[in-house]
């Protein structure tokens, strides 16, 4: 009997492992996408979610704010930028 | 024919489209009070921007939806999804930079960690990711139904860095023409030349998901007939022993 005659073999074989082995990537892949993204997340929005505060916000907490380093929100009144030894002094107008 | 004509003109209007934007962004439309030249950007991020955020991760959010949806569910979709994430990572790019480039001499930095920046590169990251997942799963209808998921997860930032400048504090401006209270805050010429900016960009957007997508289907095809000798050669060998 020829090859061409013979009967066909129809017992099932068991699958091929790709399915686990793709499940695994897949979840390799979420793994460092979920680290970056927490990277991203906690080098941004813990610092800076609010990135300034408002001349009216730092009046209302002036007392506790004492000389803690912060980013403002206003516009410079013309005339009023003094150069000082440490830097410089103006007057900020958060009016809007 | 319609169909043929407008794939034909496609190019050629994109073309037209963005070196109208050029020529009016660059020669015609005046300089800012304050900024100055600076401002002629404005015809080019808030426009890529637009396309990386609304069009092309839209489009590839739909089509993920599409798939998920098994009236809708095709191969053809799924592609669709593909291509657009691929070209939606080019615009997202290119919102970076030109974001950047911008930022360097009007605030001083290449960047700051403020949530619109922030939010708009983890949406870099997801688009990468969702092109990395693809690529970690060979059997096509597994690849097509977690990439959709992901994709359809992954759309939740897009509202999220739209409204940042709402919801918090940021250093990056907040909208100029798609405002909260829906009042236009750029006029004349510029609000026309920013207008043909978002269309020219969002049609270069569709002539590069027509070429990637035949590229796609090209690709398939050639694997296919390969998969096909491959099998052929296999039964000659067989049938000759």
């Amino acid at each position: 009997m020829s090859n061409a005659e013979a009967p066909l073999d129809l017992t099932p074989v068991a699958p091929p492992k790709s399915s686990s082995r793709s499940r695994w990537r897949s979840i390799g892949v979420l793994v460092v996408l979920a680290l970056a993204i927490l990277a991203l997340l906690s080098q941004g929005l813990l610092h800076s979610l609010n990135y300034f505060e408002t001349v009216d916000q730092v009046l209302a907490k002036r007392a506790s704010f004492g000389t803690e380093t912060m980013r403002l929100e206003g516009v410079v009144k013309p005339g009023t930028i003094e150069r000082t030894s440490n830097g410089a002094s103006f007057v900020l107008d958060g009016s809007g | 024919m319609i169909k043929e004509l407008s794939q034909r003109l496609l190019g050629p209007v994109t073309i037209v489209l963005l070196a109208l934007t050029i020529w009016l962004g660059l020669w015609v439309t005046p300089p800012d009070r304050i900024q100055g030249n600076l401002v002629r950007l404005v015809y080019v991020h808030p426009s890529v921007a637009w396309v990386a955020l609304y069009v092309s991760f839209g489009t590839a959010t739909i089509a993920s939806v599409l798939y998920l949806w098994r009236r809708t569910r095709s191969m053809a979709v799924d592609r669709i999804a593909h291509c657009a994430m691929e070209v939606s990572v080019l615009f997202i790019a290119l919102t970076l930079i030109t974001g950047s480039i911008w930022g360097r001499p009007t605030w001083g930095v290449w960047w700051a960690w403020d949530a619109r920046l922030t939010t708009t590169a983890i949406l870099g990251v997801l688009a990468l990711g969702y092109l990395a997942l693809r690529r970690a799963n060979d059997d096509p209808v597994l690849r097509a139904r977690r990439s959709a998921v992901f994709a359809v997860l992954a759309a939740i930032n897009v509202p999220i860095i739209h409204f940042s400048v709402d919801w918090w504090k940021t250093l990056h401006q907040g909208a100029t023409v798609f405002t909260v209270n829906g009042k236009i805050l750029i006029h004349g010429s510029q609000l026309w030349t920013l207008l043909i900016s978002f269309v020219g960009f969002t049609m270069l957007f569709f002539w590069l998901l027509r070429s990637r997508y035949r590229l796609e289907v090209r690709r398939e095809l050639v694997s296919s007939a390969a998969l096909n000798e491959a099998l052929a050669t296999r039964q000659r060998e067989g049938a000759t022993k």
